[in-house]
């Protein structure tokens, strides 16, 4: 035993050793590996990549989003292939460079650490690495330029006011507007996924699907509910908005009613050619200035108040200010242009919480649910749980505080006095 | 060859076991419930922590009032479980994401498709009805609480502080207001509709159906469908059941199963271990016998032989001294 004991000493110094000369290493790669990068003298493999960097909780990458473009394009006056050095095909930089080195492509770490710093080293703009890695640097370089985002859009000159109109099914092609719908998007790559800027239904999502999609067809690509990319799946995420989620958060996800397709699919007058033209832009926002959200319903057979009173034994009935209610919700999507265009009709507010009458006719909750609750279809309660599934359900879902749902007496009229 | 009483004995005891192994196997047979049985759906991003369905249940048990009314609702600050004078309570649980707000979940007895308390009260005091309830009986109750042992949700209580009647005390499923094609009190008061009664294979589609048509309000999950066997409450949420308190490492074996296997050796044992012991003492007894007669013949030979010995050499005595 005693003699083992000087070998284990060792072989500790040992590791010790090893372990400094260990973390030595890590520390001279890491800042000359960054070193490297900056002056751009040489590219090796990294030992570190990225996402080695990023567990660390140091490194957040910068977006290039679309403010950040249109600086850019300004600065280098609108020549695009200052960075887009690949003549004629203007696409995002993640479409060639990857996250590794290839054999004739470098990573997209390396291109973009040579392209930017490199430029920004000869013009001006951010050095260092904080400047572009560290979050709260970034909003500094953001701050201000958020006012181009609504005035220049477009970061490809080449779409700038273009519409497209697919016309590939029976269905009438949708007029969209593409300059409209760049606006509320930071990102285009949201939508041009691969950093291809053409269209979509052309060249990979085409009515049978291609290989080139991944056989997602152009109907699923553009109704997707789930996906973030297709056009429902984007309206959907909108309707999680607050003033939006007190009817729609009810509805089941992407199930939208029958006449909805035509929202999009709109008649299109023959005057308009099929192809990508002025004037179907102007159509189509012609087609949405027409009917507005309707504030005239307002001043129709709109009841100011609703006494809720068919059911009551404990607690008395209740005041429901209806007119307030539907006041509150049209204001609400007053600004939203995506929320006007689809609520056109009278219906469209009324249906949020009269959701299942039939067309024409607005039915009050006690048309469809009985006192007791439906035992053959479960999704059918009773009156009482309707009542209090629609007021607290929506007022949960809009964020609206005030009645709780457990103050009984902030709506209900006491009747008599609690027995315990 | 001959065999060996010890080889007989050693055929007898492996004949046994293996009697008693296959008597287990047969006990193994998965019950789901009896058809058309009912049940109750939880949701619980629905409920809202009223307490509407504790003061239900307090009046249609006729249990004592409690000493904060129901509508104190700062009582929901504090973790509680089912007591003697309360057969369910609603507890409430933060939800990890700050911005989201907490969840309520109702506890009672499950009422488990095949309940362990059951399995392990040995005078049948409990009994699942063909309705769903898991009723008890407490007249023939010996008041052993092998059932709140069993219990793994951990629900029946029992009257302490009752000197002469002692009860074990749990929820009921209002099994006599279900006879009656009522709905048990805390569904019928339940004003936001976070409990739902019916047939317990309708709601398992319900659920489904639920959670397909909002996947991002819940988790993929349906509490006590599968758990312990199936029970007849069944739970939906949006956080993990784990956060909620509710045990998720049950597994899906029915409590009784667990045991079948011993419990249905019982008769078995019962009734062939008097045989075997009896033969065994029979042959004991049978050996001894034999030795017993051996002995005596042996020793009743060698008198024999020494009597004979004697008189010869009594006879060569006479003769030698004839001689």
């Amino acid at each position: 035993m005693k003699q083992r004991r000087p070998q284990y000493h060792k072989s500790l110094v040992c590791i010790a050793c090893m372990a400094f000369i260990f973390t030595f290493t890590i520390r001279v790669t890491l800042t000359k590996g960054e070193q490297d990068d900056i002056s751009g003298n040489e590219i090796k493999p990294d030992l570190f990549t990225m996402d080695t960097l990023k567990s660390f909780g140091a490194f957040e990458t910068k977006k290039f989003d679309k403010s950040l473009h249109d600086l850019h394009t300004d600065i280098t006056g609108k020549e695009c292939n200052t960075c887009h050095h690949v003549k004629g095909k203007e696409v995002s930089c993640r479409k060639c460079h990857k996250e590794t080195d290839r054999k004739k492509l470098i990573s997209m770490k390396n291109a973009s650490h040579l392209s930017c710093i490199g430029c920004h080293r000869e013009m001006s703009g951010p050095v260092n690495c904080s400047e572009c890695h560290k979050a709260n640097e970034q909003q500094k370089i953001v701050s201000g330029d958020d006012s181009s985002a609504s005035t220049n859009p477009e970061p490809d000159i080449k779409h700038k006011g273009e519409n497209r109109i697919s016309s590939i099914t029976d269905m009438n092609p949708v007029l969209f507007d593409h300059e409209t719908h760049g606006q509320y998007q930071e990102n285009c790559n949201l939508c041009h996924h691969t950093g291809e800027s053409g269209s979509c239904t052309q060249t990979c999502h085409t009515v049978d699907g291609s290989k080139q999609g991944n056989v997602i067809t152009a109907e699923q690509a553009m109704h997707g509910p789930d996906s973030k990319r297709s056009c429902i799946g984007c309206h959907e995420i909108n309707k999680k908005n607050k003033e939006c989620s007190g009817c729609h958060g009810f509805m089941e996800n992407g199930k939208n009613f029958n006449e909805i397709c035509l929202k999009c699919h709109m008649d299109i007058p023959e005057s308009v050619d099929n192809k990508a033209t002025k004037r179907g832009a102007d159509t189509a926002r012609n087609h949405k200035t027409q009917k507005p959200a309707s504030e005239e319903i307002l001043d129709k057979d709109i009841a100011d108040v609703v006494i809720i009173d068919k059911l009551s034994a404990q607690y008395g009935a209740v005041e429901l200010p209806h007119r307030q209610i539907i006041e509150a919700l049209i204001s609400g999507i007053k600004n939203n242009r995506l929320a006007r265009h689809f609520h056109d009709g009278k219906e469209t507010i009324c249906l949020g919480c009269h959701h299942n009458s039939p067309s024409g006719k607005i039915l009050g909750c006690a048309g469809c649910h009985s006192k007791t609750a439906d035992d053959q279809d479960l999704s059918r309660p009773g009156l009482m749980v309707a009542y209090h599934q629609q007021c607290m359900g929506c007022h949960d879902r809009m964020g609206i505080e005030s009645p709780e749902s457990t103050g009984c007496v902030d709506c209900h009229k006491i009747k008599k006095a609690k027995t315990k | 060859m001959s065999i060996s009483r010890r080889k007989f004995i050693s055929w007898i005891s492996a004949g046994c076991t293996s009697l008693i192994c296959t008597t287990a196997h047969g006990a193994k047979k998965q019950f789901k419930g009896y058809p058309d049985s009912f049940g109750i759906l939880h949701d619980t991003t629905i409920c809202i922590g009223c307490r509407r369905c504790e003061d239900a249940c307090n009046s249609v048990n006729n249990l004592p009032a409690p000493e904060k009314p129901f509508t104190d609702l700062s009582i929901l600050d504090k973790k509680r479980r089912t007591t003697t004078k309360a057969y369910t309570v609603v507890n409430k649980y933060e939800n990890k994401d700050k911005n989201k707000a907490s969840v309520f979940r109702k506890s009672q007895c499950n009422h488990c498709l095949e309940p362990a308390c059951a399995s392990a009260c040995f005078v049948k005091a409990f009994k699942k009805t063909k309705e769903g309830p898991v009723t008890y009986d407490p007249k023939v109750c010996v008041g052993c609480r092998y059932c709140m042992i069993a219990c793994p949700f951990e629900i029946p209580t029992y009257e302490y502080d009752e000197p002469l009647t002692p009860r074990v005390m749990k929820c009921t499923m209002c099994h006599d207001l279900i006879k009656k094609d009522k709905l048990p009190a805390c569904v019928e008061i339940c004003p936001t509709g976070s409990l739902k009664f019916g047939k317990r294979d309708a709601l398992i589609k319900y659920a489904r159906e639920r959670i397909s048509k909002f996947p991002d309000r819940y988790i993929d999950h349906i509490y006590g469908e599968h758990e312990m066997g199936g029970t007849s409450w069944l739970y939906i949420s949006n956080l993990s059941f784990n956060e909620m308190g509710m045990r998720e490492d049950l597994g899906i074996t029915p409590a009784p199963e667990l045991t079948a296997g011993a419990l249905g050796a019982v008769p078995v044992v019962v009734s062939l271990w008097p045989v075997l012991l009896t033969g065994i003492y029979a042959i004991n007894r049978r050996k001894e016998k034999l030795a017993e007669r051996e002995k005596a013949e042996a020793v009743s030979s060698a008198v024999e032989a020494a009597k004979a010995g004697r008189e010869k050499v009594s006879l060569d005595k006479v003769r030698g001294s004839d001689g």
